[in-house]
């Protein structure tokens, strides 16, 4: 019996055995790695499932799963100078063509930290973004936000 | 039961203690999470000549006898220090 399970942010049960030894396969079906464990797992101290990967589970109590958190990834940089509220571009000493059209990017900067979309035309130099709410000094970072969305596991069960 | 130690971070120096397998039966799963670089898994005296090669990315998954005594595994990585991620169930 296969069953698909949606996995988000929050621990949630994705396969309880109905006999004392069930054996399960985990299928994750979805675009983001997934992590199993027990009822309190997080992406910490679950055991990683990439996606596409199975995993074949024997002698199973409740196995639970969570997706990552939303985290920044590369690229990532440092303002050169810095940028006045409303700003719209983010100056760099360079590399800031990885930053390219459409990507989102969060400037770490404590409670001023923000998410702005970059817009076309980035240079070595100079990366245009949305208008920034807050102004930021010199030397923050930033980088590529990545939301993690969750996933699906497709779990197949078989009683032994 | 399922139990899911800390991944061990494998050292490409001497041989890092990567499980202890409980008293069979059991089933162990051993996943590299490191897709470029491999560890070879043995017992105390592993090198990266002689023991089971787990490559980057892959899992190995083993279940013992009923019966079967635990053991301790070790893992050496080869060219750079790689994180093994482990699970560990049980029967009820």
């Amino acid at each position: 019996m296969a069953s698909t399970v949606a996995v988000a942010t929050v621990a949630g049960l994705v396969f309880a055995p109905q006999q004392h030894s069930t054996t399960a396969t985990l299928v994750n079906t979805g675009t983001s790695t997934l992590y199993l464990g027990q009822s309190a797992v997080t992406a910490a101290t679950g055991f990683p499932l990439q996606p596409g990967q199975s995993i074949n589970l024997t002698f199973n109590t409740d196995i639970y799963a969570v997706a990552g958190n939303d985290s920044v990834i590369s690229p990532t940089n440092a303002l050169s100078a810095g940028v006045s509220a409303a700003g719209t571009a983010l100056t760099v000493t360079a590399n800031g063509t990885n930053f390219t059209n459409g990507m989102v990017v969060s400037i770490e900067d404590g409670v001023k930290s923000e998410l702005v979309t970059v817009g076309a035309g980035a240079t070595g130099t100079n990366i245009p973004v949305s208008a920034l709410v807050f102004a930021h000094n010199s030397g923050t970072t930033f980088g590529q936000f990545q939301r993690h969305n969750g996933g699906t596991i497709q779990v197949h069960a078989q009683g032994v | 039961m399922l139990s899911i130690p800390a991944a061990v971070s494998v050292a490409t120096t001497g041989q890092t203690r990567l499980v202890g397998v409980p008293d069979g039966p059991c089933q162990v799963v051993l996943q590299n999470n490191d897709s470029a670089n491999f560890v070879t898994i043995g017992d105390s005296g592993v090198t990266a000549g002689h023991g089971f090669v787990l490559s980057g990315g892959k899992t190995l998954s083993f279940t013992t006898y009923p019966g079967s005594r635990g053991m301790i595994l070790y893992a050496v990585a080869n060219t750079a220090a790689v994180d093994v991620s482990i699970l560990i169930s049980t029967p009820q």
